[in-house]
């Protein structure tokens, strides 16, 4: 599994658009989290699994014109912490 | 000024003399406004056939192609287009309306959810909902449209925002997207190694090849790529949307790869130790079985979409850059004869040999095409349709530049010829512009001879006819033990006929040894004019790649069919 920080722009559709790459270039969605970031961005993280490399999919995420920033986190790095945590401290 | 006129405003601000589409009842508003503008609409017959004119406006002129549409079934009809350039990166702005903001989720009367049905297949889409963000979001959409990987965007605007008043203070400047990335995010890339890299291979390398794709021309490099190949004798293949970028008599060039590409091509890349691809996706008709593609080569990838580097195949060095930049720092001391003359060596041996036409036999496909192209001026464009006569218009005619070989390559969109060439001839009219079809592709868009007729729109049309699904049936006989499941076409009306309903002149070539005159007749047309060419349904393509094989294993034509 891999987790990926985005953020994005508020706009319509933008959570469609995230998940639509994500199903069509193979990748199954874990989990999903959303929260507002000031008045117009919003901050969503993603678990996903997939057998191809996780650059497949961080390189069509980074096409979305709404999309103004990616980080993949390395979950090896901290295995024994726990999911969110591995998230949030990123 | 109300929306519907700020987007015609807007589209003269950038210099738009023509645009396709079809109206109803949501865009009503930009149709009434098109009455007191300067821009030329030209109405299609169906929304595909609008949008397939705008891409070959776009493709034929490597600029912006626009059309318009209505809400519901209006936007429905485009999917197909829009995914057609998206796939072929064509630079479309897609204009539809949309059922006012009032009845939006409502299930109202030709409402359909348009932003969400275009989210694969546009390079970018926006509901604009609001008036004052309607002229950032053109002026966004016109730029995405063109820069990085080209594109369609899609702009869906409800009926009362086309009928809302916009006031110069008003107006939203954009949102500020991609510039608000705070220093905790960037954008992943991984894509950026130096090009001195590139060249130390190429010294490296005993038999390098040059792959050339499509973006070569988007780029503008198409001078860039030759000015290369003189300085370094790289020997080079084309991609289908490659074509015309190397001149096909050149020494060093090997013709299309993949598929039903020439033996040269397909054994050169198989056998080369350096594949330096430019402009170019790997796509898997090109490289047919991936796992044998280029076994021996050390691959070097060079494309403006980081996204398609590495995607099929691994690299050695990936660089995401524009070519035009890349070519130029591009150099090599080696001279590389002897390869050059093994390649040189294969490509006699399997030249192809055309028909001289004295024979009394049916028209051969691919001399048609053959004595077509030596008569037809350099700056012709030729748009085709998919099937067999697709392949044969990429293997036996020749371009000058891509923008004049109008295919559709990615999706493969039957249909897409006759539209796509009455798009070429409003861009150049001053060229010659010819549609090749096959006849089951012909009757996908026929309703465009409508549009042929409404602006005398003199298209040269040839019906490459075999009364089947030509390329479905060759794999039936092929593939599938000569079981043929619906693709017997000799049902087909009487194109002559059906073209003359239409106002267009027409006749039939039903033997070899007119081909010239047959030819000459259709070119010497002053109007629209179709020539319905009858040809042997045994006829196949080749040679032919089988599926999931590799390239060098392709099937060349049995001696028996010669």
């Amino acid at each position: 599994m891999q987790c990926l920080k985005l953020e994005v722009n508020n706009k319509p559709a933008i959570l469609e658009r995230v998940l639509q790459v994500v199903r069509y270039r193979g990748f199954e969605l874990i989990s999903l989290q959303v929260s507002p970031q000031g008045m117009d961005m919003l901050t969503v993280f993603i678990t996903v699994d997939g057998v191809q490399p996780i650059s497949k999919l961080t390189n069509q995420l980074n096409k979305l014109y709404d999309l103004a920033g990616i980080i993949h986190l390395n979950l090896a790095q901290s295995e024994n912490a726990p999911h969110e945590n591995a998230m949030r401290t990123a | 000024m109300n929306g519907a006129q700020y987007i015609l405003h807007f589209l003269e601000q950038k210099q738009v003399h023509s645009v396709f589409g079809y109206p109803g009842g949501a865009i009503m508003p930009l149709y009434d406004a098109m009455l007191d503008s300067s821009i030329k609409h030209y109405l299609a017959r169906h929304e595909q056939g609008a949008a397939f004119s705008a891409i070959g406006y776009a493709r034929s002129t490597n600029s912006v192609g626009v059309c318009i549409g209505t809400s519901g079934p209006g936007a429905t009809n485009l999917i197909t287009s829009l995914a057609d350039a998206m796939l072929d990166s064509v630079p479309l702005l897609v204009i539809t309306g949309q059922v006012a903001t009032s009845s939006m989720g409502s299930d109202a009367f030709q409402e359909v959810d348009v932003l969400g049905l275009s989210l694969s297949v546009c390079k970018h889409s926006e509901l604009v909902t609001d008036i004052r963000e309607l002229p950032a979001a053109l002026e966004y959409s016109w730029e995405l449209a063109q820069e990085g990987r080209p594109g369609p965007i899609l702009l869906d605007v409800p009926k009362d925002v086309l009928l809302t008043e916009l006031n110069d203070t008003d107006i939203k400047q954009s949102s500020g997207t991609q510039t608000s990335t705070t220093s905790e995010m960037q954008v992943i890339d991984g894509h950026q190694q130096p090009v001195s890299e590139i060249n130390q291979l190429l010294e490296q390398a005993q038999k390098p090849l040059l792959y050339v794709g499509g973006g070569v021309a988007m780029a503008g490099a198409i001078q860039e790529l030759n000015d290369f190949i003189e300085r370094s004798h790289l020997p080079s293949v084309s991609t289908l949307k490659g074509l015309g970028c190397v001149p096909s008599a050149h020494p060093y060039y090997l013709g299309m790869l993949g598929m039903h590409g020439l033996p040269g091509a397909n054994i050169a890349v198989q056998e080369c130790d350096l594949l330096l691809v430019v402009g170019a996706r790997l796509d898997d008709r090109a490289t047919g079985k991936l796992d044998e593609f280029a076994p021996h080569a050390k691959v070097v990838h060079v494309d403006i979409d980081a996204a398609e580097l590495g995607k099929r195949r691994a690299t050695h060095i990936a660089i995401q850059a524009d070519v035009k930049q890349i070519l130029p720092l591009l150099t090599t001391h080696q001279d590389y004869d002897e390869w050059n003359a093994h390649l040189r060596q294969i490509k006699a041996e399997k030249a192809v040999q055309y028909s001289d036409f004295s024979a009394s036999a049916r028209p051969d496909a691919p001399s048609v095409l053959h004595c077509l192209s030596e008569k037809l001026p350099k700056n012709a464009v030729v748009a085709c349709d998919v099937g067999q006569h697709q392949m044969w218009v990429a293997q036996h005619m020749q371009f000058t530049t891509p923008c004049n070989h109008l295919t559709s390559g990615g999706l493969g969109t039957m249909g897409f010829g006759l539209p796509a060439a009455i798009g070429a001839k409003v861009a150049r009219p001053q060229h010659t512009v010819v549609s090749v079809s096959g006849d089951g592709s012909f009757m996908m868009n026929v309703q465009e001879l409508g549009t042929l007729k409404r602006y005398g729109i003199p298209v040269k049309i040839i019906i490459m006819d075999n009364q089947r699904l030509g390329m479905v049936k060759q794999w039936q006989e092929l593939f599938h033990e000569e079981r043929y499941s619906e693709t017997n076409l000799s049902c087909n009306p009487e194109f002559c006929a059906l073209a003359q309903v239409f106002g267009l002149t027409a006749r039939e070539l039903t033997n070899n040894n007119q081909t010239e005159e047959a030819l000459n007749w259709l070119l010497e047309q002053e109007g629209a004019a179709l020539l319905h060419v009858r040809l042997d349904e045994q006829q196949n393509v080749w040679p032919i790649v089988p599926p999931n094989t590799a390239n060098h294993k392709m099937w060349e034509q049995p001696s028996c069919n010669a």
